[in-house]
């Protein structure tokens, strides 16, 4: 209403004092030359606190206090390892442990003897076989060399694309021999899986 | 001071360089004007190598040896499942042949059937799987057999062929005259899709020769001024592992895949001999 009144008044330049039934401070005089002003909308602003220093800082060290804690309790964690089932005992087995114990074989002083030999003519035989392929791999590489210096001396060029890095070859995968030979025409199955690997976080 | 050293050394480095590179004119000229008497033809021949398949079975001394951590094994161990259910088994026997058999009703007893017969169920299956896998060698092997890629399984073999083009029939690795403008390792690749075909996917083992071979041609076909062939080897290895058999082109008469010990007594000795230097044998 006092709105409606401002802008009549502000129209018109007319006070009518009474006639709106408002309150209202009327000269009955034009120009008017007394104003409402609008009631400012809001409380006035708050004055901002000032913190006490110490205490900020003491939040600050509470905050610092809290990560560092969380840190240290990360860094207790990391040094226990993810557990591999496959290489746990299993609790079963822990608690029948008496009855699967088998009894103590006492092995004659012979069959040690015999041990021994076959130990000394293992290592004996592996020693050859690593003797055989580091001698092998030599031969090769020599002969690798001599067919390039060959090369080099028909033909410069030849030898420098010889010479050449295979980037093909970088990394190298060979698949080895397999124990049992590939089942001609075998299909694999192909079908729907579970995972169950279990995730450790 | 130093910067006379340092001069002194600039200047032997470079005088070095100037007389290696004088060297290596004096190199070329002899070469050219050498190449004009008696050249050399360069050949590129591929080594095609199909690695074993299967590992080999074991030596004397390797069965000795596992039998025996075997047995050290169980003798460490403990009773496993299988052996538990072995004994309860003969517990169970037992007692029912005491006439105990409410005491027998009481050894909980998962499944009606012995160890024995889980034993011998085993054994057979095993059995027919080993019956169905193909024999590793052919004990009766007739000389078409050493065409198949297939055999041998456990040792690796190499692919020896019989060109067409040439007089003297010999069996040699699959080779050709390297051509201007190619690599010697595109001239080896080129020889093995001529001979073998779509069929045969093979890859190169590096861009460098691996073993060298040289001879003389015999006088009476010396062609085009050449007096004799170096042979660069190229070794490749076969990679479809699949049981599909390899379709030869017509440029040559005849092949073969041979083990490295029949190389030996198939190829001229001293052909033979170069081969082997870099060959990975397999025993």
């Amino acid at each position: 209403m006092s709105l409606l009144n401002n802008i009549l008044s502000s129209v018109y330049r007319v006070c009518v004092p009474g006639v709106l039934g408002q309150r209202n401070i009327g000269t009955a005089t034009t120009p008017l030359y007394f104003k409402l002003t609008q009631v400012v909308g809001g409380e006035p602003l708050k004055k901002k606190k000032r913190l006490d220093p110490q205490i900020i800082r003491q939040r600050e060290e509470r905050k610092k206090r809290k990560i560092e804690k969380q840190i240290r309790r990360l860094e207790k964690n990391a040094g226990q390892l993810k557990p591999v089932d496959e290489l746990e005992v299993p609790r079963a087995i822990i608690k029948e442990i008496d009855i699967r114990k088998k009894p103590v074989v006492t092995i004659s002083g012979e069959e040690m003897d015999k041990r021994a030999a076959l130990n000394k003519a293992w290592s004996a035989y592996k020693y050859q076989q690593h003797r055989a392929e580091v001698t092998m791999i030599d031969q090769a590489a020599t002969a690798r060399e001599r067919a390039l210096e060959e090369l080099r001396e028909e033909s410069e060029e030849l030898w420098l694309e010889a010479v050449q890095i295979d980037p093909t070859l970088i990394p190298f995968k060979a698949k080895g021999p397999v124990l049992t030979p590939p089942i001609p025409e075998y299909k694999s199955p192909d079908g729907e899986y579970i995972n169950v690997t279990r995730i450790w976080e | 001071m130093a910067a006379a050293i340092i001069s002194s050394r600039n200047l032997a480095s470079f005088s070095r360089f100037l007389t290696s590179g004088t060297k290596i004119n004096t190199c070329r000229s002899i070469n050219t004007t050498h190449n004009n008497l008696c050249r050399w033809q360069i050949v590129g021949a591929a080594c095609v190598t199909r690695p074993p398949v299967v590992c080999p079975p074991m030596t004397p001394i390797e069965q000795q040896y596992s039998g025996m951590l075997t047995t050290m094994e169980k003798e460490l161990a403990l009773k496993s499942d299988h052996e538990m259910r072995v004994e309860k088994d003969k517990i169970y026997k037992k007692l029912l042949l005491s006439g105990d058999v409410e005491d027998a009703a009481d050894l909980d007893r998962t499944s009606a059937q012995t160890a024995a017969e889980f034993e011998d169920a085993c054994t057979l299956e095993l059995n027919d799987f080993n019956a169905t896998l193909q024999p590793v060698h052919d004990r009766n092997e007739t000389p078409d057999v050493r065409k198949r890629l297939h055999r041998c399984l456990e040792r690796s073999l190499v692919l020896v062929v019989k060109h067409k083009q040439i007089d003297v029939q010999e069996w040699t690795l699959p080779h050709t005259p390297w051509t201007p403008g190619e690599t010697l390792r595109q001239t080896c690749e080129r020889v093995v899709g001529d001979v073998c075909g779509e069929s045969l996917k093979v890859k190169f083992l590096g861009n460098a020769p691996c073993g060298f071979y040289k001879y003389k041609y015999p006088k009476t076909i010396r062609k085009d001024g050449y007096i004799g062939a170096k042979v660069f080897f190229y070794k490749c290895v076969v990679l479809n592992n699949k049981q599909q058999e390899v379709e030869f082109g017509t440029d040559v008469d005849d092949h073969q895949w041979l083990t490295h010990d029949e190389l030996k007594h198939t190829l001229k000795q001293s052909y033979a001999k170069s081969i082997s230097q870099f060959l990975i044998s397999d025993r």
